[in-house]
């Protein structure tokens, strides 16, 4: 009990006050109480009462006696302690509800359950005050409890802790607890989950071990202590451990598909494959598991339209959580190009040739006053100035004044950042008559001709809502038309321009998830809102759920599948002090709590204050009654009055009836 | 201010009252013919005493029988009963408005007030009731009986407490207006700043037979110490300071009783009675035996 953490100086502040209140009190006259008598004539003779100018404490023990009660009290409200103040002991447990805790063999209970008992367990054989800080096993997640010593709550958020499907990661959680109890001098480190682990997460966790036995930090090392459930021996799983997809070069709306799956158990274990676009069946494939066996699967599925791809394992076995994967299909729309040329020319001749060959794309020619009824998806110029006002995504090829003897410039450096001259890297390319470009404020060069300094041929700039490409010469007055780049650069420069073709559909695992986008909420596969955190490549949010997570921005709403991750397999092998009960705390010993003592002395203080003003009260009338004048005429005179009463009764005169 | 009850004695306490006589002084004069006996021979119905028979006497006095066993006439003697008047001095000054538990020194005197006038009517007498303080109020005249009492009860239950005491002009004014003798009750705290002491001799001079009923409450006599106090007299309101000390208290009780002493000192040296009533004792208690075993009821 620790009322009022007062200082010495805030005690002597607050005794003081008191004191003076005290003091004041005691040399209060109170108000004379006016009362009305019959007579004043036999006050006549006491002497009035009078003031003294100096006031006088009357009763001047009572009054030491009432500020050493103060003085005992305030003290006994500030709680003094009389020796080394012994903190408690901390306590932080990393309670595993990772993935593999939903594992639920057949005729046995969940591994989370399991788990619950053990954490209860441990709890029960601490201390009442413990400090117990409840973590979990997770990377990045949240601690279930912080640090308290109120049982029940930490009773109830064991029971009420809900396995997640993201893996653990034991060495960074361990680690974490052990910065949590950093500060303490005592304190006990205990995990209780199933115990598993990736290979590279099993040596991290030797050398966390090595540090807690290093001779170096074993005085200030908490008690470790590792509490595993389930028996891994008879464990039977497998499942899903990576799903992604990828599309063909030749047919945009062919994807071939990769599935790789994992045994986790000791047997042998047969599993039908499925797969399902929207929930529509697919086909499905048999496939046979060898213990412990990493299986890479390829399928190819044709589908021109977006959705969502699942791959399904049956039957289901004790851990359903990884059976399932699923994947967002991206979907595929052609890029309509358009070469405007007022009349047929080589230009326009040799592009198509060009853009014919990328499947993704529908090219033609078109007159200029038919490509603002077209609207396509980018048109390609040829001439010697930009257009003012861009109405499409464009392509201009600008060329300089020409002169027969003019010397091919090489050029000399691509912008390999840049996603349209990402893959260009060829140094053989040389022109004649390039254009003077003029680079503008947020233009991007993406190649240079050889000068000093080297002049910009290639530009890509952001225009009133639309991608231009400006490249600073005529193909004819170049070798790169005839170069493989070229193409790459088209089809680089149209991928810029329209993000039409995705790939690549890969599904993303539990745990961070990196969202380049903007997002305004994102919504788990429960239902519930996830935090997460912006930075300047998008959002940044920690997926515990598989399931399709939806980021929601102002433009709109996009999906992210979630699935499993590839679940560590590694089981922790105890050491023999890991497995030790918990120590029984060797505390110092505890600071004497002086507070009852205080108030016992108060009332002590306070009793003989009392007895003290009204004894001196007592002393004082007996004092008084002592110095009372003397009855002696009053009794003789009453004698002579008696004597002449009883002769007046013996009147003969009086007569009645 | 205190205004009683028409109701100020129980029918049980009147009924006790008939068989109580007040007592005075046998020679006062007064109409022949009454309940009273009186030191004056005549005829009555009491025998008193014989003497020798000598010429001019009523010979239907004479003890026959006296005669034939003696050979001497004897003449039988019977005391002459007579009519007294009883007057009543309430003091109804603002000193008598305090008491004890709701029962003020007024009240009290009230009640006392009618005791004696109901035992004037009892035995046919005429009664006056006269309140006073400074000066005489108008008093109540009553006789005929037991039946008159409540107009006096009516008469006192009026009376309200007001004004200083000033007992001489009181009693000269009394004097003045009730000049035959008889028997004065004066009921009052005689708190009287300029004393008591010519009152009363102005009535041992016009030869009443007066009685001195001192009325006063418990806490006058013996006031509780309660610290420092202002005094404030309710008849002048002069105030005083006073340290209400144990010590100081006793003093005061001393100086209340040397006050009660001086004023029985002073009755008796006067020839009247004393009697001093405090309102804490029940009045049928104080008249059945305070008065009744002293000089004043029989």
């Amino acid at each position: 009990m620790n009322w009022l953490a007062l200082s010495p100086v805030e005690i002597a502040a607050v005794w003081t006050a008191l004191a003076a209140s005290a003091l004041w009190l005691y040399l209060h006259h109170r108000r004379p109480k006016h009362k009305k008598v019959s007579t004043l004539r036999f006050w006549a003779s006491v002497q009035p009462a009078s003031r003294p100018r100096r006031r006088k404490l009357r009763e001047p023990w009572a009054f030491l006696a009432q500020i050493v009660f103060l003085l005992l009290l305030v003290l006994a409200l500030a709680n003094p302690r009389w020796g080394p103040v012994a903190d408690a002991r901390s306590v932080a447990i990393v309670f595993d509800a990772s993935i593999w805790s939903q594992m639920r063999p057949a005729g046995e209970p969940a591994w989370i359950d399991r788990e619950s008992a053990e954490a209860l367990r441990l709890l029960d054989s601490l201390p009442g005050d413990d400090r117990v800080l409840l973590l979990r096993g997770e990377r990045d997640a949240p601690p279930i409890l912080p640090f308290t010593t109120d049982r029940a709550a930490e009773r109830r958020a064991i029971l009420e802790a809900q396995p997640s499907s993201g893996a653990a990661d034991l060495p960074r959680a361990l680690e974490t607890a052990r910065s949590a109890l950093g500060g303490a001098s005592r304190g006990l480190l205990a995990y209780v989950g199933p115990g598993l682990v990736y290979a590279e997460q099993s040596r991290a966790l030797d050398e966390f071990r090595a540090e807690l036995e290093s001779p170096a930090g074993k005085g200030g090392q908490p008690q470790f202590l590792m509490r595993l459930v389930g028996d891994w021996d008879k464990v039977q799983d497998r499942g899903i451990t990576r799903l992604s997809l990828r599309r063909d070069a030749v047919r945009p709306d062919r994807w071939h598909i990769l599935t790789q799956l994992r045994n986790y158990g000791g047997q042998k274990s047969d599993a039908v494959l499925a797969f399902s676009v929207n929930g529509q069946p697919l086909g499905q494939r048999k496939l046979t598991l060898a213990p412990n066996q990493i299986v890479n699967a390829e399928d190819e599925l044709t589908w021109n339209q977006g959705g969502l791809l699942a791959a399904q394992l049956t039957p289901p076995d004790a851990l359903q959580a990884d059976d399932r994967a699923i994947v967002s299909l991206p979907a595929f729309r052609s890029v309509h190009v358009a070469v405007i040329a007022g009349s047929p020319s080589p230009f326009a001749t040799d592009l198509l040739s060009v853009l014919s060959s990328d499947p993704y794309v529908q090219a033609d020619v078109l007159p200029p006053a038919a490509a603002a009824s077209a609207a396509p998806d980018v048109a390609i110029y040829q001439g010697a100035s930009l257009t003012p006002n861009a109405d499409f995504n464009s392509i201009y090829f600008l060329s300089g004044p020409s002169a027969a003897r003019a010397r091919p410039l090489r050029v000399t450096g691509w912008n390999p950042r840049h996603p349209v001259t990402r893959w260009v890297r060829t140094r053989d390319i040389s022109v004649r008559n390039p254009a003077a470009l003029k680079v503008e404020p947020g233009d991007a060069v993406l190649a240079y001709t050889e000068g000093d300094p080297p002049a910009p041929l290639i530009l890509a700039r952001e225009q009133g809502g639309h991608r231009i490409l400006i490249v600073g010469f005529n193909p004819h007055d170049s070798n790169f038309p005839l170069e493989s780049a070229f193409p790459l650069l088209m089809a680089g420069s149209i991928e810029w321009m329209t993000h039409s073709v995705d790939e690549v559909a890969d599904a993303r695992s539990t745990g961070e998830i990196d969202w380049p986008g903007p997002a305004v909420k994102v919504i788990a596969p429960s239902g519930k809102e996830t935090p997460f955190a912006r930075d300047d490549a998008g959002v940044h949010f920690l997926a515990q759920e598989t399931g399709i997570y939806r980021v929601a921005s102002n433009g709109g709403e996009a999906s992210v599948a979630v699935n499993p991750p590839a679940l560590p397999a590694d089981r922790v092998q105890l050491t023999p002090t890991e497995v030790e009960d918990v120590k029984p705390e060797a505390l110092p010993p505890a600071a004497w709590s002086m507070w009852r003592w205080l108030v016992v002395l108060a009332i002590v203080a306070l009793w003989l204050e009392w007895w003290l003003y009204y004894s001196a009260r007592e002393r004082q009338r007996a004092a008084e009654a002592e110095q009372l004048p003397g009855d002696l005429p009053r009794v003789e005179l009453d004698s002579e009055l008696d004597e002449q009463e009883e002769r007046s009764l013996r009147n003969p005169n009086l007569v009645g009836r | 201010m205190a205004t009683a009850s028409p109701l100020l004695l129980d029918r049980e306490f009147l009924k006790t009252l008939e068989q109580v006589t007040l007592l005075c002084r046998t020679n006062l004069s007064g109409a022949v013919g009454h309940e009273h006996r009186s030191r004056t021979r005549g005829p009555g119905m009491e025998f008193a005493d014989y003497r020798r028979y000598s010429f001019g006497d009523d010979p239907r006095s004479l003890d026959w029988s006296a005669y034939l066993r003696l050979g001497k006439l004897f003449l039988k003697i019977y005391e002459t009963e007579q009519h007294i008047p009883v007057r009543i001095l309430l003091d109804r000054s603002e000193s008598m408005n305090f008491g004890d538990e709701g029962e003020s020194k007024f009240l009290y005197a009230q009640r006392l007030a009618a005791t004696f006038a109901y035992l004037a009517l009892l035995h046919l007498d005429t009664t006056a009731v006269i309140p006073f303080a400074d000066r005489l109020n108008k008093p109540l005249v009553a006789s005929g009986g037991r039946e008159r009492l409540w107009p006096v009860l009516q008469f006192l239950s009026e009376q309200a407490c007001g004004g200083t005491t000033d007992l001489f002009s009181a009693v000269k004014e009394f004097l003045s207006q009730f000049s035959t003798r008889g028997i004065v009750i004066l009921i009052s705290d005689f708190f009287d700043e300029q004393g008591c002491e010519h009152g009363v001799e102005m009535l041992r001079s016009a030869g009443h037979d007066f009685v001195l009923l001192q009325v006063h409450s418990a806490e006058e006599q013996h006031p509780a110490a309660g610290g420092e106090l202002i005094l404030e007299d309710a008849e002048t309101g002069a105030q005083r300071t006073v340290e209400c000390s144990p010590r100081n208290a006793a003093l005061y009780e001393r100086r209340f009783q040397e006050f009660s002493t001086r004023l029985r000192r002073l009755a008796i040296r006067n020839g009247g009675r004393y009697a001093r009533a405090v309102t804490n004792l029940p009045y049928q208690e104080f008249v059945l035996r305070s008065l009744r075993g002293g000089q004043v009821l029989a």
